[in-house]
């Protein structure tokens, strides 16, 4: 890190740079939420402009691009959002990453969503892969994978990451331990001399075709899925790994969303994210952590369509006859309301993550000291062999019961949950008004309000179906019933189950 | 000569139209989407060897004669297997209406012509128009229509992008000719009072629009109130559509240990499709009640589009993607919403409509 230069000067104007920037920024009350809006505010205008830049001129073309070839991807755009850091956004500042939360990562979502959600989500997947790693995956990563990432990204030839739950059989199933256990989940692991054979199908893989490195999700036993879920981290050049078919989808088409096949992949033990057996809390941490972001990716569909229209009634003529007309206006007005009560939500929902609810693991000492060993030192042999032991696997988990615990995240998953599905009824409600407004208009903003609207439906569907996440809405805030989330403290109940 | 037909005979014929769009037209939905030249083609035969396409054309234009009531039914039988097509063949119907009986017994039997809508405005994609051998534009109630026929100085530029009903395909309409440049009509407020094509003046005052302007002024047919009711038949086609497919998913996918249908918040979206079902919009009792086509209209795409949407959420990622062919029926819903004028400004109009 020390490397790297944190205080290095901002040639690029990346925003990396932006964020450090904003840290430095005076602090008058001292808190970090008042210090976290500071750097949101620059964060929030440094995302908008390259969104505005990179992102909205290329949307159509990308779309109409995966229209006809949904295996399609463009290269050329990740290494745009690489020169921003945009692939690191979530990595540790002691990996080379900047090191953002929830919060930020939401806020830098909604600006690039509001340009072209399809791209959007190239960078989202790629942070939602990661998520495990950075949840459960202890310091072990933080030189490994994470480290390579950042690597790959400075030197202009991006890696991506992805996130492997959703199966043929099992949507809803594998994103709620209850469910679960009656679901048809049919992928499985099983312990080999080394490490684990992988075996099965996953759909619906964001980045699944494009990704160098995936965060995929198995039961070392089918018939105890929410017992014996493991995280795996899977290197895509493995032998037996192969990408099958590439989904012909309605929206957000500029990243790929496709099924992958494990034909007996070998991953080695020290590739299992955070503890084996541990599965089922990690994903639903990892959906606490990216719901809010999600609920971003939504309102900023539906903060770019409004800027559309608007840029359409003003300066169109056809538009300028409507902006006149009063239903015009309230229908306006009744889209700011919208927009502005979804980003309330998710902003509330990724604060409350990063502080009480995740971030205080983050924030413990014991990783601030972590973060300050030297790299150099963290990557030695012995200190790698210590970080990715058994043992390394229990602190993080000790860590994680010392500064949070099953109400809290329970909690904190309902806000987020709450927030995806604000935003994302927000989304449809107000792409599918501003189409109204525009009709069968024959210039391009009804083609890109068309796109927005085919783009919101998606948000209602991924991270679990809107109704999926009422329901975890349900359980944490109207009726309060704390999941077991949370791995259990003792590794030696984890390992009596799965062996 | 309007027929006279009974609750048997309409039964009957609605039976046949189902039956033929099961058998021709399902099959070939995600290639009429994909814009399938063959596929179109051997449609759009199979309904002219039925008749369907002359069916609301009286016998002396050479047409069936039917009622427009049970003309709808056809339409929506039609729209339940494949919504583009049914608004095509609803758009040729309605164009040939507009037509003297002369000019529309003239049109060969095969060739597809579309009607433009009244309300569509200048730079706008008008839907039908594309690959059409003729077009009538204009053609509300109490206005004489005027008719860009084959030959003549016009051109439809395709629109690639079209959301939905693409078997109908959209385009914008240009002419070199008698017709304003920039395309056709001009909608809402802007329709003269006595619904002639308007915009450059240059279209003569006559119903025709020819070379030689030859042609006497044309009848004005009531075609408006249809179009809108047309609308609202394909609209309730995609409703059926999409309830069929939803319960149909919902009885057959299983998640935690039993099928979705099962569980709440799966049948209360299930339910709010029957409900939309069994409280359909009235079809207008007269064929020229433009405020009762209006509010069909309306009511009928808002349902299809809020049923649609549900649809799709019911499938989940599945619906998604394009196999599922529940996704088709969203984009169909959602340009139901917003031909032939989008619904907020159907609404504004149906206050003051006769």
């Amino acid at each position: 890190m020390a490397r790297l230069g944190r205080r290095a000067p901002d040639r690029t104007g990346s925003l990396t740079a932006m964020a450090r920037l904003g840290r430095r920024a005076p602090d008058r009350t001292g808190s970090l939420t008042a210090m976290g809006r500071l750097d949101l505010r620059a964060v929030r205008d440094r995302a908008r402009r390259f969104a505005d830049e990179e992102l909205a001129p290329r949307a159509l073309e990308l779309d109409a691009r995966a229209a006809a070839d949904p295996a399609a991807f463009d290269w050329e755009i990740v290494r745009h959002g690489a020169r921003e850091g945009l692939l690191s956004l979530m990595v540790p500042k002691p990996a080379g990453g900047r090191g953002a939360l929830a919060a930020e990562t939401a806020v830098v979502m909604e600006e690039l969503c509001a340009g072209c959600p399809g791209i959007a989500l190239i960078f989202g997947a790629n942070a939602l892969g990661m998520a495990p790693l950075l949840l459960v995956g202890g310091l072990a990563p933080w030189d490994g994978v994470l480290a390579e990432l950042v690597a790959a990204e400075r030197r202009g030839e991006p890696e991506l990451m992805a996130f492997a739950i959703t199966e043929p059989d099992a949507g809803t199933d594998v994103e709620d331990p209850e469910l679960v256990r009656r679901g048809r989940v049919t992928t499985a692991a099983h312990r080999v001399a080394g490490g684990y054979r992988l075996s099965g199908t996953k759909r619906f893989i964001s980045n699944g075709s494009v990704a160098r490195w995936i965060t995929a999700f198995m039961p070392l036993d089918r018939t105890r899925p929410a017992e014996t879920m493991t995280c795996f981290l899977v290197d895509t050049r493995s032998a037996g790994f192969a990408v099958g078919r590439v989904e012909h989808k309605l929206g957000q088409r500029a990243c790929p969303t496709a099924e992958i096949v494990f034909d007996d992949v070998f991953v080695p033990g020290e590739r299992v994210v955070g503890r084996p057996g541990d599965g089922m809390g990690a994903t639903m941490m990892v959906l606490a952590m990216s719901r809010a972001p999600v609920g971003a990716i939504a309102t900023g569909i539906a903060a770019g369509a409004q800027r559309r229209l608007l840029r359409w009634l003003e300066e169109d003529p056809a538009g300028a006859e409507a902006l006149h007309d009063q239903h015009v206006q309230l229908e306006l007005a009744h889209m700011e309301q919208d927009i502005r009560a979804a980003r309330g939500a998710y902003l509330a929902a990724a604060r409350e993550l990063d502080g009480d609810a995740l971030g205080g693991a983050l924030r413990h000492p014991a990783v601030r000291l972590a973060s300050a060993v030297p790299a150099r030192v963290r990557r030695a042999p012995l200190a790698q062999r210590a970080l990715r032991s058994a043992r390394a696997r229990d602190v993080t988990v000790r860590l994680l019961h010392r500064t949070t615990d099953d109400v809290r995240l329970t909690r904190a998953l309902a806000a987020s949950s709450l927030a995806k599905a604000q935003g994302a009824d927000v989304a449809m409600r107000v792409t599918g008004a501003a189409l109204d407004i525009v009709g069968l208009h024959a210039g391009p903003v009804r083609a890109e309000l068309e796109k927005l609207w085919r783009d919101a439906k998606l948000t209602q569907i991924y991270e679990g179906t809107n109704q999926l996440n009422r329901l975890e809405v349900f359980r944490g805030l109207c009726h309060p019933q704390p999941m077991a989330i949370l791995p259990p403290l003792h590794a030696a109940a984890v390992e009596a189950v799965t062996r | 000569m309007t027929l006279t037909v009974t609750a048997g005979d309409r039964a009957l014929l609605v039976d046949a139209a189902r039956g033929f769009a099961r058998r021709e037209l399902l099959p070939a939905a995600a290639r009429l989407d994909h814009g399938d030249r063959e596929a179109t083609h051997r449609c759009w035969e199979s309904v002219c060897a039925l008749g369907l396409d002359r069916a609301l054309l009286d016998e002396e234009a050479g047409g069936a004669g039917l009622p427009p009531g049970v003309w709808l039914a056809l339409i929506e039988e039609l729209a339940a297997a494949e919504a583009g097509l049914a608004l095509a063949v609803a758009l040729h119907a309605l164009a040939l209406r507009a037509l003297p009986p002369d000019a529309a017994a003239a049109v060969p039997t095969g060739a597809r012509w579309a009607l433009v809508p009244a309300p569509a405005a200048r730079d706008h994609i008008v839907l039908g128009a594309a690959g059409a051998d003729g077009l009538v534009l204009g053609g509300h109630a109490g206005g004489p229509p005027a008719v860009l026929e084959p030959g003549g100085d016009w051109s439809v530029t395709a629109d690639p992008r079209q959301l939905g009903l693409r078997a109908a395909p959209a385009g914008v309409v240009r002419s070199d000719g008698a017709v304003p440049p920039a395309g056709v009509v001009r909608g809402d407020d802007a329709i003269p009072p006595a619904g002639v094509v308007r915009g450059d003046d240059a279209i003569p005052p006559a119903g025709v629009v020819r070379d030689d302007d030859a042609v006497p002024p044309a009848p004005a047919p009531a075609v408006e109130a249809l179009l809108y009711a047309a609308t609202a038949a394909v609209a309730i086609g995609i409703v059926r559509r999409a309830y069929e497919l939803a319960t149909d998913y919902a009885a057959t996918r299983h998640q935690g240990g039993g099928p979705i249908g099962h569980y709440g918040a799966v049948r209360q979206m299930l339910a709010a499709m029957a409900v939309r079902l069994e409280a359909r919009p009235r079809m207008p009792a007269e064929e020229t009640d433009l405020r009762a086509a209006l509010a069909a209209k309306v009511a009928a795409s808002h349902a299809a589009g809020r049923t649609t949407i549900d649809a799709v959420q019911v499938f989940g990622g599945s619906g998604y993607i394009a196999d599922s062919g529940v996704e088709k029926l969203m984009r169909d819903a959602k340009y139901c919403e917003l031909y032939p004028e989008p619904n907020w400004r159907a609404r504004a109009r149906l206050l003051s409509a006769a």
